[in-house]
């Protein structure tokens, strides 16, 4: 759910997607990057506080922050021979999940994990969920941003990957060509299942529509 | 001296409606829609804490965890009210308590506080026969 991109936006209106403690409405409040708005497309034309006027026109076709979900993305090295090793939000030993609600299509879901892991000489993994009963993850694109609104990441499912309904989507390194890959943008053309790709170091958004 | 446990679970929320009718788009079926516009107050029984507030649109697709999200915002900032600094406090969500950061509470614990490295930690073995 979305505010309407046409007719009367009352103070009101934008109050009740954003939602907000005080009885006195004041837009504020939802600059884009604060407190209750979040630095994606769809909040563009909400200014931002360092940029000045804020105005109701610009809330038309904006949405609070309940359709992303948001973590800080970190990695996680054991050391020794055959380390373990962990990239990502919500996986063993790395941050959890700040914001766990994310919308993919009209499925809503508390989504708790997005890392890749890889334990000693075991085949490494992506795990990506748990999503909604009813979700398809097979080619569905998800993007990653940082607190500036600045795309980090994004890659797209592969055609044929696990839907992901009521549970996780799962790729292992042992996954047979097409893999999912990373892309466009950066580590275009990496497998989803690197470490690397996904120590991205800093509080991340995460878009799934 | 801080207390080591301060439990804020003894609270009650209370909705009412706004008089004016809020509007919002349903990606669902693509239709404008009208919904009423809700004040949620937590007001705690027993403490004197000020009663707080969250606006929300009525049956808001993220109303639970934005609930969620405002409640924990209103214990910890009664929490500040009553004077403590939450950050050396653990806030548990489920009991809705703040315990001290590092806190001694299970036998087992106390055990290994008063004596770190017990005899019976590492199970006795036989000693290998070379």
């Amino acid at each position: 759910m979305v505010l309407p991109s046409s007719g009367s936006l009352s103070y009101n209106t934008i109050r009740a997607e954003f939602g907000s403690p005080s009885s006195n409405v004041y837009l504020s409040l939802y600059y884009r990057g604060g407190p209750y708005t979040y630095q994606v497309p769809r909040n563009n034309s909400i200014t931002t506080n360092s940029s000045g006027t804020i105005s109701v026109n610009n809330f038309y076709g904006a949405a609070g922050k309940g359709d992303y979900a948001r973590g800080v993305f970190a990695s996680y090295n054991s050391g020794g021979k055959f380390a373990t090793l962990y990239s990502g939000c919500g996986g063993p030993n790395l941050p959890g999940m700040a914001d766990t609600s994310l919308r993919t299509n009209v499925f809503s879901t508390g989504f708790t994990q997005c890392y890749a892991g890889a334990v000693g000489i075991n085949p490494g993994s992506f795990t990506m969920g748990p999503f909604a009963p009813g979700n398809q993850n097979s080619s569905r694109p998800y993007y990653f941003y940082n607190s500036s609104g600045a795309q980090q990441r994004q890659f797209t499912w592969r055609a044929g990957a696990p839907s992901g309904s009521g549970g996780n989507t799962t790729e292992s390194t042992l996954q047979p060509a097409p893999r999912t890959q990373m892309g466009p943008g950066p580590f275009s053309g990496s497998f989803v299942t690197s470490t690397v790709v996904w120590n991205i170091g800093v509080d991340t958004t995460i878009r799934g529509f | 001296m801080a207390e080591h446990s301060i439990d804020l679970s003894d609270f009650t929320v209370s909705i009412s409606y706004m008089d004016e009718m809020v509007r919002y788009f349903d990606e669902t079926d693509n239709q404008d829609k009208e919904a009423r516009e809700c004040e949620v107050t937590w007001t705690h029984n027993t403490l004197s804490v000020s009663p707080l507030k969250y606006y929300l649109r009525e049956n808001h697709e993220y109303w639970v965890s934005n609930i969620a999200e405002r409640q924990e915002e209103i214990l910890t900032e009664w929490f500040k009210e009553l004077g403590h600094d939450p950050r050396y406090y653990n806030f548990n969500r489920e009991t809705k308590t703040f315990t001290v950061i590092g806190e001694v509470e299970t036998q087992a614990q106390k055990d290994r506080w008063l004596k770190p490295n017990p005899a019976n930690i590492v199970p006795p073995t036989a000693p290998e026969v070379i």
